[in-house]
């Protein structure tokens, strides 16, 4: 309960003195800090916080004991992770993080691994390219012989990666001096360039093109065989009929031999296949109910309390009220303990948030959010 | 004022304003204990944490002082 006496009052009833007296003590110790920030800019003091002056105004800082004892009800609880940290490798598209998701983990990981992949796909088109530029940039600066080696290196190169079985590589070699000037004519063009360059290029996307068909076919493989699995395997047991086959079996039998099939639908017609419902399972989640047993949910503490009795008096009210009432233990430090009385069990922060919200007063507008291990 | 003493007011001063949660203090200033709900952020990591509610003392000079 608040009390509107003045510390003055309050001092002078703990100490057992006059209200002067009282008021005296105070403007003492006001005084000495005065004089200790006039002096020093700071006055500690012990068991209590320091004061500061910074920028002409005056700071202060509780003490690390004193703070603690001030925020005992909430003492030692840790931030609740909601989305973990970006991962720091080929993460630069990100989806928005600020909102608080229900399931979102796949969708960032699959976004994360897209601008690998494409990476990855760019790569060897990327190096042709490179090639192709620089193949440019060497012609604008080399002159005619010069180009002509530099292009010796390169049929070489590509020579070297086609499946064709020329084995001459170099094209100026043992040639006679109308194929040297073709190949010069060839070689000096830019456009014969830029179309080598082209033709590397698609080869390398016919390469990536054939992968991804076998990509795909193993996708369309596997989605049918979970297809297959879903519609046609079947767990249940089978109705033990066999006594009764036997017995149906011999009459029509009897009739004729030939019908074999008949007998059988008959028998599935006749026996009735009793299905049993399983009862609804009590709900897990939920803010209504009864408490359900559970290694680790997350719960919205209404009442932080030091008295076990009065923790256990306000979790009977809760329950009477219809509510599925949580009661937990918590050490802040050694020799005391918290009781949290909370009102139901969420799976995710952000069901506990929204039932919050329609909790009646005052629990609605005083509670906090823990998960509980 | 001796340490004995200074001590005394000192632990009075703390026991009232806990129990209170606001205390002015003639010639230094007003002494408040405000409640910070729990509250959701955004650290640069990306790591998206709800941090935990608090209470924490803050103050505020008076005028007369300093």
């Amino acid at each position: 309960m608040k009390n509107d006496r003045s510390i003055t009052e309050v001092l002078a009833e703990e100490l057992s003195i006059s209200e002067q007296e009282a008021s005296t003590l105070i403007n003492q110790w006001s005084a000495k800090i005065q004089e200790s920030l006039d002096n020093q800019g700071e006055s500690k003091v012990e068991a209590f916080g320091t004061f500061k002056k910074s920028g002409g105004k005056v700071l202060f800082e509780p003490d690390e004991k004193f703070a603690l004892e001030v925020n005992y009800k909430y003492a030692g609880m840790k931030p609740v992770e909601i989305l973990p940290a970006y991962r720091k490798s080929g993460t630069e598209e990100q989806t928005g993080a600020q909102d608080i998701p229900a399931e979102s983990d796949d969708v960032e990981e699959q976004s994360r691994k897209e601008p690998e992949k494409e990476q990855k796909k760019e790569s060897p088109q990327e190096k042709l390219a490179d090639k192709a530029e620089k193949s440019r940039t060497k012609e604008s600066a080399e002159p005619e012989n010069e180009q002509q080696t530099g292009e010796k290196e390169k049929e070489m190169q590509k020579s070297e990666k086609d499946d064709s079985s020329k084995k001459d590589v170099n094209p100026f070699k043992g040639s006679s001096a109308k194929e040297k000037e073709t190949a010069g004519r060839l070689t000096n063009r830019p456009e014969s360039k830029v179309r080598k360059a082209e033709n590397s290029s698609a080869y390398g996307k016919k390469k990536n093109n054939t992968e991804w068909l076998i990509v795909g076919g193993l996708a369309v493989l596997l989605v049918a065989g979970i297809l297959h699995f879903i519609f046609f395997y079947d767990p249940t047991p089978q109705i033990p009929v066999a006594d009764d086959r036997t017995s149906e079996e011999t009459e029509p039998a009897a009739v004729s031999d030939e019908d074999t099939d008949d007998p059988v639908e008959e028998e599935e017609m006749e026996v009735p296949v009793e299905t049993e419902v399983p009862p609804d399972p009590p709900e897990r989640w939920g803010y209504t109910g009864n408490y359900v047993p559970m290694d680790e949910y997350i719960t919205i503490v209404v009442y932080s309390l030091r008295n076990r009795e009065r923790a256990e008096e306000q979790y009977d009210e809760i329950n009477d009220a219809g509510l599925r009432a949580t009661l937990n233990t918590f050490q802040p430090e050694a020799g005391t303990v918290n009781w949290r009385v909370g009102i139901g069990q969420f799976e995710s922060v952000n069901e506990a948030e929204e039932a919050a919200g329609e909790l009646p007063e005052p629990w609605n507008s005083e509670h906090f959010i823990i998960r509980i291990r | 004022m001796d340490s004995k003493t200074e001590k005394q007011v000192i632990q009075v001063l703390k026991n009232h304003l806990v129990k209170n949660r606001k205390v002015m203090v003639p010639g230094l200033g007003t002494f408040e204990i405000i409640h910070k709900k729990q509250q959701q952020e955004q650290r640069p990591d990306g790591q998206v944490i709800l941090s935990p509610p608090k209470d924490e003392v803050t103050f505020k000079e008076s005028k007369s002082s300093g």
